[in-house]
């Protein structure tokens, strides 16, 4: 069995005072926004959610690309789990954008690039998770795997941009303030202390998550490779 | 439409309340990281016990293949 | 580059060595005869037994009378729904044939003769594509103007012509990479729409938008955005595709 690590317990522990830490910045030390109210608080954990996905889906790609090259099963693994953790995240990410669109916008779902987009990303790692159970010879699977996280990556930004050439009307709180999106506020320093704050705790998170899915599918091919050995 | 909302909420000037959906939202946060957390748990579970299972068939197997050392039949008849 | 850092006992390729250094030796002239040579072999297997380009025919006028009744299809309602019914026509019966030339490929044996090949693999991969690419347009230029005879449209302008060649171009690029993988997976049947769908969804944005445009009569200027996205559509993704396909075959 794989060997038990000494950080990851303290990272585990890191992760979780980090995460409760942020939560009580979000509710207790972030000002409440005045147009929206309330839910504005939710962009906190909204955009750090959608962050860790895209951090997934490009460790993901990385990873992809270093096991075509080296062909090496650690870069299969660390694929697999970074997928699986922006899955999550991504999710996470679609349900609370909607949930805060509903007084927002007043509306559950629009299809706004930013959403169809998130939409289509998860449609494409459903896809690959589905390759991945559809083919047993480990080898192939993880190649087939690094090719189809290839190119669904590449999709991405052509879905996004397809749809740009349709308004948006989803807010940029970061950079630019277009003045035909609805929702967008300016923040405060308090807000911004906040949201750099969750950015970080939830990279955190992610390392600590994407850890442990990789040290299961270390345990998970250990146990394929000593059922292989007794079969024959 | 959207401009509607704005304007809306721009007359009134008060803040409207929208704490339902903060809950909501939150509530969706915690319990989808917490489900996923369960899942990581439970199929670690899982295959530490098939390793387990695995590893003492492996010793049988080892033990049956060996030149049998006098022992007690039952134990070799598994 | 397949081979850079594989561990010489389990690479699959270290038995291939000579193949791979024949395959060096090939030169410009032999990749396009290579290439030739394949879709040749697929255009005369498909002149005999007809089953790919019949089938999804057959199919295709099948979803254009299914919509008639889905739709309801009066007069004010179909003209801004015809390109979308085109294209879905299109790409699902685009499915059912990549899915069969690769089938045949695979159940016949064929691909492993190919591999075998003393030929640079990424040849085999732009013939089964020109193939299926070719395959697509005799289905376009059939439903085409069978559809302005059932619905009393004209399709048969230049433009649209020009984005149908353009966006089964994309989408035959990424189909035939998807479809050598989906083959060779147990759940083959039902896998490669759910590969293929979320990857093409630009290109198929892109035509469906474009092809409308041209059917409304719409400015240059609006359509041009969509023209040039299917065409950096199909230049990224027939790179991509030649630079993977090694991947989706070696064994």
């Amino acid at each position: 069995m794989p060997a038990k690590s000494r950080v990851l317990p303290v990272l585990d522990w890191i992760s979780l005072v980090l995460v409760l830490a942020a939560t009580g910045m979000v509710f207790f030390y972030a000002p409440t926004e005045e147009v929206m109210g309330l839910v504005q608080k939710v962009f906190y954990f909204h955009v750090a959610s959608a962050w860790v996905g895209m951090l997934g889906f490009g460790v993901a790609l990385v990873a992809g690309i270093a096991y075509l090259r080296t062909a090496n099963p650690k870069w299969d693994q660390i694929e697999l789990a970074a997928v699986e953790v922006g899955i999550v995240y991504l999710l996470i990410t679609i349900i609370v954008g909607s949930i805060w669109a509903k007084p927002i916008w007043n509306t559950w779902w629009t299809w706004d690039p930013r959403l169809t987009t998130a939409t289509v990303m998860e449609l494409v790692y459903a896809a690959y998770l589905m390759l991945r159970a559809g083919i047993e010879d480990t080898e192939r699977r993880a190649r087939f795997a690094a090719v189809y996280t290839i190119l669904g990556f590449i999709s991405v930004p052509l879905t996004f941009l397809s749809i740009r050439i349709f308004r948006t009307i989803h807010p940029v709180v970061i950079g630019s303030g277009d003045p035909t999106a609805t929702g967008t506020f300016a923040m405060t320093p308090k807000m911004l202390q906040t949201f750099m704050f969750s950015l970080f705790v939830f990279s955190v998170l992610f390392v600590d998550l994407i850890w442990h899915r990789i040290r299961l599918g270390r345990l998970a091919d250990t146990v394929e490779q000593l059922k292989l050995r007794l079969s024959q | 439409m959207m401009g509607m909302v704005n304007t809306v909420f721009l007359l009134n000037q008060a803040t409207p309340d929208t704490s339902g959906y903060m809950i909501a939202g939150y509530i969706v946060i915690f319990s989808v990281m917490l489900l996923y957390l369960l899942s990581l748990f439970i199929r670690r579970r899982n295959l530490e016990k098939d390793y387990e299972t695995l590893e003492e068939i492996e010793k049988m197997d080892a033990e049956k293949k060996a030149p049998a050392p006098p022992r007690p039949a039952e134990s070799l008849q598994k | 580059m397949s081979g850079q850092g594989v561990d010489p006992v389990s690479s699959p390729i270290t038995g291939l060595k000579t193949q791979e250094d024949a395959r060096q030796e090939s030169t410009g002239a032999s990749f396009l005869g290579a290439m030739i040579a394949v879709l040749w072999k697929d255009l005369a297997a498909e002149m005999r037994s007809r089953e790919v380009v019949s089938a999804m025919l057959v199919f295709s006028i099948l979803v254009i009378v299914i919509f008639n009744f889905a739709l309801e299809l009066d007069p004010q309602v179909r003209a801004s729904v015809t390109s979308g019914i085109l294209w879905v026509t299109l790409v699902f019966a685009g499915t059912l044939g990549l899915n069969r030339s690769m089938a045949i490929e695979k159940d016949r044996g064929c691909l492993d003769g190919l591999l075998l090949a003393p030929v640079d693999r990424t040849a085999i991969y732009f013939g089964k594509a020109l193939g299926n690419w070719l395959f697509m347009l005799i289905v376009a230029a059939i439903i085409l103007p069978l559809y302005s005879l059932l619905y009393n449209a004209n399709l048969l302008l230049g433009g649209l012509i020009l984005v149908i060649l353009l966006g089964t171009v994309g989408y035959t690029a990424v189909g035939t990479l998807l479809s050598a993988m989906a083959v060779q997976a147990r759940t083959r049947d039902i896998l490669l729409p759910i590969l293929l769908f979320p990857v093409v969804i630009p290109a198929l944005i892109a035509s469906v938008k474009a092809s409308s445009g041209y059917l409304q009569g719409l400015e240059m200027v609006d359509i041009q955005p969509w023209l040039n996205l299917l065409i950096a559509y199909d230049a990224i993704f027939i790179a991509a595709a030649f630079m993977v396909f090694d991947f989706v075959v070696e064994e």
